[in-house]
């Protein structure tokens, strides 16, 4: 077990690296000089060109950013062109209300998606169960953006129960959250649904009603361990959506988090700084997934026998 | 009368579906008394599994019913019968060895809680040591090690999953054993195990039982008496010496008998029954074999013949009736 985490860790880095040398690459065919952003509009050319010469930017274009992976390596992501501050302390200080509103939004998604999507498959055809379909096609279609705007609308403008803008409290972080919760709820519930659905059908459930179980125990007992396998793969999934999805709703509810960080940093060609975050987001993605693939071998006996079989026939060889 | 275990009187079930109205089971009467064992035998999509089903009611949902007749199963209307009053008889007197063991142990429970969870359900022992001993015992008696109950499903082959399924059909020990192909699954070697299993337990703990296959050499091994079902009907019962040794049959278990190469004799060809099994959801009026008979009448088609009987040997056959077919 602990050799196959090491191995999916080991894997991120190639990842890291692909990324940031995209990134990389993306930047230097952007418009626009750093070093005309970082002094402003009425700085000199002469100012220019030595603050150029200065951070490296007449190098050629593979020598900076063998130079930006080797800082990098050894734990050194840079300052941040416009702020001059490390990219880590950025990074560490913008993460916390970005993770917040995550957490929120998976919470809320997973627990009115997986309920709902039982109820749904359970009762198939009822009224129930067309309404949850409806209402989860109509939450994967809607743009969060536009979900967060109309949350606005309502909440703040015409009813003011919740503020529309900032991360200061709590009540802040319930129209954000919702906004990015609706579509992946809707995924969950849809997922929930078919797999359950699939489920009650197989012979072992006709075996355990055979045993005089009641239809209760049938479905928490027998059928949900098995309905929610699928599932925990979308929940992981859901989470690195939630991951981009905060780079918009960020914006639309003006909230610093690490979106915002990285909307501001390709707007004013802050490379260091959009590479550090980026990078970040997606070594958090590849931890939440690596998560999911380990709790998935504590809940599904066949996958975890692949990892403790070999100890076991050493045991018995001995 | 009103003395047998199970008792089944002109049963009707269909599956009817948007696009087909299937007629699974027509007109089927049977009856059963303590220990002894039944081999219901027939074609797949005669009806054998649908009257098992129909026992237990579990037929599935929305889609199967039962149309007409009465099932009574120890003194119960299973027919008539809730759904919590059935809860109490599935399992305890009335439990089934499903077809496939392959897909009828939960793949994420432990076998050890698959069998144990009939026992809790009948509330069979009052602490958790009852219930594990029995455990214990149960998979001793179908020849697996008890440490095995932490496994999972997976971890076993077939032959020894078939085990598990028939230790959790017979844990409380039941009167009546629903036994649905229960060796077809598996290879020939383990077939035998099992059958001399089924038969040991049935003997230990004089349990009736309904053999539904369609091999006949394990209908003559086992079973007492024997049920032919064709197209939803019983077309032919009686004792195993009657169906086997007896002189009078019904043409349909004459070709299913000629259908099976025989070592004393000689013959170059098998002898098939010509066509298909018709379609249950367009039956042909009359008897329903008249389609492939070989001696298929002008009253075969048009009249459902009525039963012959002599000695409990029911036939369901114009050719038997008073006067034969021409009557």
């Amino acid at each position: 077990m602990l050799k196959y985490i090491g191995k999916r860790v080991l894997l991120m880095i190639p990842v890291v690296l692909g990324i940031s040398f995209i990134l990389f690459t993306i930047m230097e065919f952007s418009p626009g000089d750093p070093a005309r952003i970082i002094l402003g509009d009425y700085a000199t050319q002469e100012q220019v060109d030595e603050l150029r010469e200065e951070m490296g930017l007449n190098d050629a274009f593979l020598v900076r950013y063998g130079r930006y992976v080797l800082n990098a390596a050894q734990g050194d992501f840079g300052k941040s062109y416009r702020s001059n501050s490390p990219v880590v302390g950025e990074i560490a200080a913008r993460f916390p209300v970005t993770l917040k509103i995550s957490l929120m939004a998976i919470m809320i998604a997973v627990l009115i998606g997986i309920p709902v999507g039982i109820i749904s498959a359970v009762k198939q055809y009822s009224f129930a169960d067309i309404l949850s379909t409806m209402a989860a096609l109509l939450f994967t279609s809607i743009p969060a953006f536009w979900l967060g705007l109309l949350l606005i609308m309502f909440l703040s403008v015409q009813h003011h129960i919740l503020p529309s803008v900032g991360s200061d409290t709590w009540k802040h972080l319930i129209m954000p959250s919702l906004s990015l919760a609706a579509a992946q709820m809707a995924t969950i519930i849809r997922m929930t649904r078919s797999t359950m659905l699939e489920v009650i059908r197989q012979d072992y459930i006709r075996t355990a009603k055979a045993k005089g179980a009641s239809s209760r125990r049938v479905v928490f007992h027998h059928a949900i361990k098995n309905a929610l396998l699928p599932v925990i793969t979308t929940v992981g999934l859901s989470v690195s959506n939630l991951l981009g999805g905060a780079l918009i709703i960020e914006n639309v509810f003006g909230i610093s988090g690490l979106g915002t960080v990285m909307v501001n940093s390709v707007k004013s060609k802050d490379t260091p700084l959009l590479l550090g975050s980026v990078m970040f987001a997606a070594v958090v993605a590849g931890f939440v997934n690596l998560g999911v693939d380990v709790l998935y071998t504590y809940v599904d006996p066949r996958i975890k026998a692949q990892f403790v079989k070999k100890t076991k026939r050493q045991g018995a060889g001995t | 009368m009103g003395e047998h275990l199970l008792e089944i009187k002109d049963l009707y079930v269909e599956y009817v579906t948007d696009d087909a109205h299937v007629y699974a089971v027509n007109g089927i009467d049977l009856f059963l008394d303590r220990g002894e064992t039944l081999g219901l035998v027939g074609e797949t999509g005669a009806g054998k599994t649908t009257t098992a089903l129909s026992i237990l009611k579990l037929l599935p949902e929305k889609v199967g019913r039962i149309a007409k007749g009465s099932i009574l199963l120890a003194g119960t209307d299973v027919t008539a019968a809730s759904e919590a009053e059935m809860r109490l008889l599935r399992g305890e007197t009335v439990s089934m060895i499903f077809q496939d063991p392959m897909t009828s142990l939960n793949p994420v429970l432990t076998v050890g809680d698959q069998i144990a969870e009939v026992l809790q359900l009948h509330k069979k022992y009052k602490d958790k040591a009852g219930v594990e001993a029995r455990v214990d015992e149960i998979l001793k008696m179908v020849g697996l090690p008890p440490e095995r109950k932490q496994d999972f499903p997976h971890q076993f082959s077939g032959g020894m999953k078939q085990r598990i399924v028939i230790a959790i059909a017979l844990a409380c020990e039941p009167l009546l054993l629903l036994a649905d192909e229960p060796t077809t699954a598996l290879d020939v070697t383990i077939q035998a195990q099992v059958l001399a299993l089924m038969n040991e337990l049935k003997q230990d703990l004089d349990t009736a039982m309904i053999l539904i296959t369609h091999d006949l050499g394990v209908v003559a091994q086992t079973c007492d008496r024997v049920a032919v079902v064709y197209a939803g009907e019983i077309i032919e019962t009686g004792t195993v010496e009657q169906i086997f040794s007896g002189d009078r049959h019904h043409p349909y278990t004459v070709g299913l008998f000629q259908s099976i190469p025989d070592l004393k004799k000689k013959t170059r060809r098998l002898h098939p029954i010509d066509g298909l099994m018709p379609d249950p959801t367009d039956l042909p009026s009359g008897c329903k074999f008249h389609t492939r008979c070989p001696k298929c009448a002008q009253v075969c088609m048009e009249r459902r013949p009525k039963p012959w009987e002599e000695d409990g040997h029911i036939i369901r056959c114009h050719l038997f009736a008073k006067g034969g077919p021409e009557a």
